[in-house]
């Protein structure tokens, strides 16, 4: 619960700050949170529709009449850390949720195609915040990857000051041209502990997914012998390619796409004191290593030695003259 | 009498040369396994080492390829065991024509395979390696003058420039001026074995 709480309140805080609508939040009506809704989405390049792209819209929180989010039960395990407060935070929690729907395999509130025009309507839907997926498509040679977005219904009108429940939306969008079979790309994943001081609180290892057009492709361990990192070679072009790992207890999770890295921050949340520091092993004073051999007594030995020998002789000799 | 006592110290000077004439024998051995030792590990170490080059250019920047230390330089630097010990790399320092394994953690058994990582790590631009004062390892690096190009190259095959900037000569106590200030530094013992001669380098 209390994960959930803090969810809510980094979406709050990001929604506040992203929506223009929220400044007029004050002055408008209540939101009927039962209302029947739908969400259109018109996915087209220009005058070109791309129809038969698949979208899946999932309910990451109810909202209530005073416009706040409540976060679904589904969504409350999910532990984000989000940095920023622009399109780029959003995207990355849009694409971290999206790797999160793929691991627990929730089942979409609604989905469905788009038409000869490229249009799409999903009815039937309750207001409040949703992720919004669209697989790959190829349309005329090219593969369009839709941006995984999230979206609020309703959303405010305005010039008329009032809630619109039927929202439209034009998802953003890349493409590549469609690629020989055998095309192939390389995506590494890398985990980093921000834990600094902390580091006994590590799990010993952590699950990583590896998605391909949301459907589990590979899982791999991530641990200190291989260095916290992965590399997959050989994959697919004109796929979208996705990580989520099994959320460690205790750290937030951030997902960012560095290049062909997905980089796995993990933050650790509440920090216990610090355990009290190890006595040093050695309580000698430290010294640098000894890097220099031994040949300081052999000129000494030798010296001496010869010494001896003459000293030896000359004994020997005085003791015949006598 | 005096003949005996002339004989015994004939004998006593005969086994001081012989001691002599031993250590010197060990540590030209010593000195020739390290040669062995280090050449065979950097021969493996190389075979595996894929070097990157600068870094690859993409028309698509969604398909470069980041150096993971770039992206994580806190990360550990990988090792690669070669007879059960790590190595983080290979060191080159051409103008004295040496290349040599670099073992990840320091001890005096290592020090007689290899040059050992000290402190630090050259993601942090921290690093510090020691090695003995063997001819095929640091004997020759005081004779490096400032400007002279040092080379490492990590496991991932990323490969990190250095101009020798100083040199400095310290009491074996100064762990911590050893240990701070410098991109990278190489040392090794004095002949005598009384001081630390320390190589400082910047990064290019």
């Amino acid at each position: 619960m209390a994960k959930a709480k803090k969810f809510l309140a980094l979406l709050l805080m990001l929604i506040i700050l992203f929506c223009a609508s929220a400044k007029v939040f004050a002055v408008s009506e209540k939101i009927d949170p039962e209302r029947k809704s739908s969400l259109e989405i018109i996915f087209r390049e220009g005058e070109k529709n791309l129809s038969g792209a698949e979208f899946s819209v999932y309910l990451i929180a109810n909202i209530t009449e005073n416009g706040e989010f409540v976060v679904t039960e589904e969504f409350s395990d999910f532990n984000v850390n989000i940095i920023g407060k622009n399109d780029e935070a959003w995207r990355e929690l849009a694409s971290a949720l999206e790797g999160f729907v793929y691991q627990n395999g929730f089942v979409p509130a609604a989905k469905g195609k788009t038409d000869s025009e490229g249009i799409l309507v999903l009815g039937g839907l309750k207001p409040g915040l949703y992720l919004v997926i669209g697989n790959p498509v190829s349309v005329d040679g090219y593969t369009y990857f839709a941006e995984t977005a999230i979206i609020q219904i309703p959303v405010l009108d305005n010039e008329k000051k009032v809630w619109n429940y039927d929202v439209s939306i034009k998802p953003k969008y890349s493409s590549v041209p469609d690629l020989e079979p055998d095309s192939f790309i390389t995506r590494k994943v890398l985990k980093i502990w921000n834990d600094k001081g902390y580091e006994s609180n590590r799990p010993k290892e952590i699950t990583v997914y590896l998605f391909c057009d949301g459907k589990i492709y590979d899982t791999v361990i991530l641990n200190e012998d291989n260095n916290w990192r992965y590399t997959w070679e050989k994959l697919e072009e004109g796929h979208q390619w996705l990580v989520s790992e099994n959320n460690p207890e205790g750290y937030t999770v951030r997902i960012t796409k560095e290049g062909i890295t997905f980089v796995i921050e993990n933050s650790i949340e509440k920090p216990k004191p610090p355990e009290k520091p190890e006595p040093p092993k050695d309580p000698d004073e430290p010294k640098l290593p000894q890097t220099g051999q031994l040949w300081w007594p052999v000129p000494v030995l030798f010296g001496m030695g010869l010494l001896f020998v003459a000293a030896g002789i000359f004994r020997r000799r005085g003791g015949y003259e006598k | 009498m005096k003949n005996k006592r002339g004989t015994g110290l004939i004998i006593v000077g005969l086994i001081l040369i012989l001691s002599a004439a031993g250590l010197s024998v060990y540590n030209i051995t010593e000195e020739k396994n390290a040669k062995i030792f280090s050449e065979e590990a950097v021969g493996i170490l190389e075979q595996q080492i894929v070097v990157k080059e600068d870094f690859e250019i993409f028309e698509n920047a969604a398909e470069k390829e980041i150096p993971d230390y770039i992206l994580n330089p806190e990360m550990e630097m990988p090792e690669t065991e070669i007879d059960g010990i790590g190595y983080i790399g290979t060191l080159e320092i051409p103008v004295i024509g040496i290349k040599l394994p670099i073992i990840s953690e320091w001890s005096y058994p290592n020090l007689k395979i290899a040059p050992c990582r000290y402190f630090g790590s050259v993601y942090l631009d921290n690093m510090v390696i020691a090695a003995h004062n063997y001819k095929s390892h640091f004997r020759e690096i005081e004779n490096l003058s400032a400007g002279d190009e040092v080379i490492f190259t990590d496991m991932d095959g990323n490969r990190f420039f250095y101009s020798v900037a100083a040199a400095e000569v310290l009491p074996p106590e100064a762990v911590e001026e050893m240990t701070s200030g410098w991109d990278f530094t190489l040392f090794t013992c004095n002949p005598a074995g009384t001081f630390r001669v320390a190589i400082r380098c910047d990064r290019n």
